[in-house]
């Protein structure tokens, strides 16, 4: 099932931190490992400028490497600040989900009257 | 520092290395290449950003079309957009050059241009000399370059604020418009005081 891309566009730089956060990654493996845990409507035309985005305000760091592949490529490696707005995400992230929780409660409880 | 030779030779050794992971791609990949690089160079695009990571983006895109290529995934499935959309969305994320960069490039022409009107002006070669009249049209061009340096500098902003509903590329035709009128401008001045008066 796809995300609505509205609902995505603010967590996804969060989901992006916490994938590097696990370790050295790169474009075309955060955008698989992304769809294998079920971001399945993101292209990765949308990742790689997030990526660019996220080095640029520096709570990513990006290194020109040779891949085993061959040609070179960007890695990433998360930075202290980006630690620190990795863990600003997870605690609005909590508050949204049990808001969001709250008014679907709401909602359901409605219904069954 | 790096010589031109140095330069040169890393260029060369560049060109090398695109071209071999180019011709990897398949011809449906290779077109996708094509139209992403051009669409990120088109220099109307870049007009006041930082381009200096494009070859690296280039590069990891590059890297990336062939691992999806491995995989039997054209480069536009793979991204999910057309690659003029694509470089748009790079360039929207680039950083602005900063005010050092800009004037950097700016004062670099302009001293060029200075250096060569002081040869007109003031050598014989040009049938110039330290007369009044040879001064003051040599601080005539240097007005001139400072004009255009101004143009170059606060212009682009300018008209974005003015325009922001205009493409880059119609700010880019006005501002060329305006930084060659005033060229024009105070090229028919120097004529005019050299010749004329």
């Amino acid at each position: 099932m796809t995300i609505n891309s509205q609902l995505l566009k603010g967590t996804l730089d969060g989901a992006i931190l916490v994938v590097i956060s696990k370790g050295e990654t790169y474009g075309y493996e955060i955008t698989k490992k992304l769809e294998m845990i079920g971001f399945l409507s993101i292209a990765a035309g949308t990742i790689y400028p997030i990526l660019q985005k996220l080095e640029r305000e520096a709570y990513i760091i990006g290194d020109m490497k040779a891949s085993s592949e061959g040609p070179k490529r960007k890695y990433f490696t998360i930075t202290e600040k980006g630690l620190d707005k990795l863990h600003a995400f997870f605690s609005d992230w909590a508050t949204l989900t049990v808001a969001m929780e709250n008014l679907i409660q709401e909602f359901e409880s409605a219904e069954d009257k | 520092m790096t010589t031109i030779g140095q330069q040169f030779k890393a260029d060369k050794a560049e060109h090398i290395k695109n071209k071999a992971l180019i011709d990897q791609m398949t011809p449906e990949n290779k077109a996708y290449d094509e139209t992403f690089v051009a669409s990120l160079y088109a220099p109307y695009q870049l007009s006041g950003k930082d381009s200096r990571s494009l070859p690296d983006i280039i590069e990891t895109v590059r890297a990336d079309i062939l691992l999806a290529q491995k995989t039997q995934q054209a480069a536009e499935s793979y991204f999910g957009m057309q690659a003029e959309t694509l470089a748009k969305q790079f360039i929207d994320t680039l950083p602005q050059k900063t005010l050092k960069q800009k004037i950097k490039r700016q004062g670099l022409i302009s001293s060029y241009l200075a250096v060569i009107f002081a040869i007109i002006f003031f050598t014989p070669l040009f049938g110039g000399g330290l007369t009044p009249q040879n001064i003051g049209l040599f601080t005539l061009t240097l007005l001139l370059n400072l004009c255009l340096l101004s143009v170059d500098l606060y212009v682009p902003d300018w008209l974005f604020t003015l325009f922001p509903q205009k493409s880059h590329k119609t700010r880019a035709w006005i501002k060329n418009y305006l930084t060659t009128g005033i060229a024009a401008l105070f090229l028919i001045i120097i004529l005019i005081v050299k010749y004329l008066l």
